[in-house]
């Protein structure tokens, strides 16, 4: 309440935090490496995966193995982390905020 | 899918061409056939031999009025040829055992690819094998410098015939100005690092010696003069003393380029002297640079001494200092360096180095300005003048390229001598586009002493970024003068964590590098 009389209060609308820019920049370079490390996690447990259902011992059998079993788990908590960090407020706000991600590649 | 292997025949030793003959025929069935055409010998002594061999099912010979030159000869196997792809064999080297099936199952495997390579060894006229060159996985860089592509080199039968095939013009390096026309427009090209091919070095050939063909290393410089003509890169190409091209680059704009440079305020000796560190950096900057658009960000610890400050300050008016106060962390430096810079280029420098040419960044922008270019570094020297790194290679770890090797050498197949992809580069002296920079989420702060930059260009290279290490930029970079050389450990299990599938794995750009340097195989 803002009172500048003895009689007489308004209601006074909350002021916005200050955002520092800086700050923000530097959370979502975070963000941005988390991200890319687990995706960099997962492929290499996909590389882990493959090998062992290459592996000639692994390949006639009709069920995985226990690690099979272990690893494909991982695979998907992998992947679940990857869609609950983009839902995250933060990688949401860097996308707006951030350039747009284009292949730079092509130029 | 058919392969059609073509041979243009000149004049061949009889004893070498049969020796290929009974090494492909066994090999030939209904998926590979072999084109040789004999462009108007003077010999008649394997006259027989081809007629013999143009008995089997799976060859065919053309023998012409005239001599085309390899050029012509090969364009007329290549008109010939029925295949979906075109391998090219010359009329006295060798291919493995196992060529055709390999080729074929690689095909099968990347059906986009529409060049193919294999690594490649020498034979001596004793059938003795040697000088085996691992080749890097694709590098359109070193391809502008060097046919590392050579033998055995099969593309897309479309693609050749879309560029018209090869040109006589070139002929000494014709194949070098196909591989180069042919990449500018393939969607693929994949690598088979197994040797598929034997260069049989004859003393005419430049299997045995660069200095046989002059003509040919002439031809080179032109092709790849019309290869950047036709990308649209500025250069002069030229030859270098060791018969590989050097291209002259220079910038096409001047963009502002922010260094950033993250420091204690430590003195150290240099040359016997004791010199605070970050202001003989600055200064060697300041001083030596040609480059003018610039500025220097020094993040520097709070507790560093306020003499240093006023002394940088009044160094160069284009010095901007950021306090830094908490446990050193290299990562969150430079990111906080990158942070406060405006520049469209940042360049993270050590404060222990120290420029020793002025136009280092002029040599370095032009690379940056390719869209596929994640990072570009200079080669870093000790100040006893041997190299301390010239980018990273993976083998069970990373390492520095070409670390304690004396300035003058070249390094295998001439890889220290031009510029060229690496796996990775340290960031003592590094320069990025600061929207690439962005992309992949600066340095990561998991790693703060160690493999930082390790973990950033394996960032760039799974966004499809290349890394390139030009010996055109150098620089001193008086090694861990001023942070205790001991690695964390927790570092190592991080880096480990997050690509273990990529350091452990043969280099991309350097297979074996170790091995190709000392000559092991």
């Amino acid at each position: 309440m803002d009172c500048n009389s003895s009689t007489e209060c308004r209601p006074v609308r909350p002021q916005p935090l200050p955002l520092d820019r800086e700050e923000l920049e530097i959370e979502l370079f975070r963000s941005r490496d988390e991200f890319i490390a687990l995706r960099a996690r997962l492929a290499q447990s996909e590389i882990e995966v493959k090998r062992l259902r290459e592996s000639a011992a692994l390949k006639y059998f009709t069920s995985p193995t226990e690690h099979l079993d272990y690893l494909e788990g991982l695979v998907k908590d992998l992947e679940f982390q990857i869609l609950e960090l983009k839902k995250s407020t933060t990688w949401r706000i860097g996308r707006f905020i951030m350039s747009p991600i284009r292949l730079l590649k092509r130029g | 899918m058919l392969i059609s292997f073509v041979t243009p025949v000149f004049n061949p030793p009889p004893w070498a061409l049969k020796e290929l003959g009974e090494n492909l025929i066994s090999q030939l069935g209904d998926d590979c056939e072999w084109i040789l055409v004999d462009d108007g010998s003077t010999s008649q002594e394997h006259h027989k031999l081809l007629q013999l061999l143009n008995r089997y099912p799976s060859v065919s010979v053309r023998w012409l009025d005239e001599n085309l030159g390899i050029s012509g000869a090969t364009n007329c196997a290549i008109e010939l040829a029925r295949g979906d792809f075109i391998a090219f064999v010359d009329q006295d080297d060798l291919l493995s055992p196992d060529a055709c099936s390999v080729v074929r199952n690689e095909l099968h495997d990347q059906p986009l690819t529409d060049i193919l390579y294999s690594d490649e060894d020498k034979i001596d006229d004793d059938g003795r094998r040697y000088g085996r060159f691992r080749k890097p996985d694709w590098s359109p860089e070193r391809l502008r410098h060097q046919n590392y592509l050579s033998h055995l080199t099969v593309i897309r039968s479309d693609l050749v015939r879309s560029v018209g095939g090869l040109r006589s013009d070139f002929d000494g390096s014709q194949d070098f100005d196909l591989v180069l026309r042919c990449s500018e427009k393939a969607q693929r090209v994949t690598h088979v690092p197994k040797v598929l091919y034997h260069w049989r070095s004859l003393s005419t050939s430049t299997a045995a010696t660069p200095e046989a063909k002059p003509t040919a290393h002439v031809a080179a410089v032109r092709a790849v003069q019309e290869h950047l003509d036709r990308v649209g890169l500025r250069g002069n190409a030229f030859l270098m003393e060791n018969y590989y091209v050097g291209v002259d680059r220079s910038p096409a704009s001047h963009p502002l380029v922010s260094i950033v440079i993250p420091s204690r305020g430590t003195t150290a000796r240099i040359s016997g002297c004791a010199v605070c560190l970050v202001e003989n950096c600055v200064a060697s900057i300041v001083e030596l640079s040609t480059y003018e658009n610039y500025e220097i960000i020094v993040v520097l610890d709070t507790d560093a001494d306020d003499e240093v400050r006023n002394r940088l300050l009044t160094i160069d008016s284009r010095v901007l200092i950021v306090e830094f106060d908490g446990e050193f962390n290299f990562s969150r430096k430079i990111n906080l360096g990158v942070v406060k810079s405006r520049g469209e280029v940042v360049i993270p420098l050590n404060d222990d180095t120290q420029v020793l040419q002025p136009e280092w960044i002029e040599q370095i922008l032009p690379y940056l300005e390719e869209p596929d270019v994640g990072t570009v570094a200079p080669v870093l020297f000790l100040e006893d003048g041997r190299i301390q790194s010239a980018g990273h290679f993976f083998q069970d770890g990373a390492h520095h390229v070409g670390a304690g090797l004396a300035a003058s050498d070249n390094g295998p197949f001439g890889i220290l001598s031009f510029p060229a992809e690496r796996s990775g580069a340290t960031f003592a002296a590094v320069a990025i586009r600061r929207e690439v920079y962005e992309q992949v989420g600066g340095l990561s702060e998991e790693f703060p002493r160690a493999f930082n930059d390790v973990d950033f260009c394996n960032k760039l290279a799974q966004l499809g970024f290349r890394t390139i290490v030009t010996p055109k930029a150098v620089l001193y970079h008086f090694e861990s003068l001023t942070r205790d050389p001991k690695v964390d450990e927790s570092e190592v299990r991080k880096l480990y964590e997050r690509w273990r599938h990529v350091i452990t794995a043969p280099d991309e750009y350097l297979p074996h590098f170790w091995r190709q340097c000392y000559g092991i195989e």
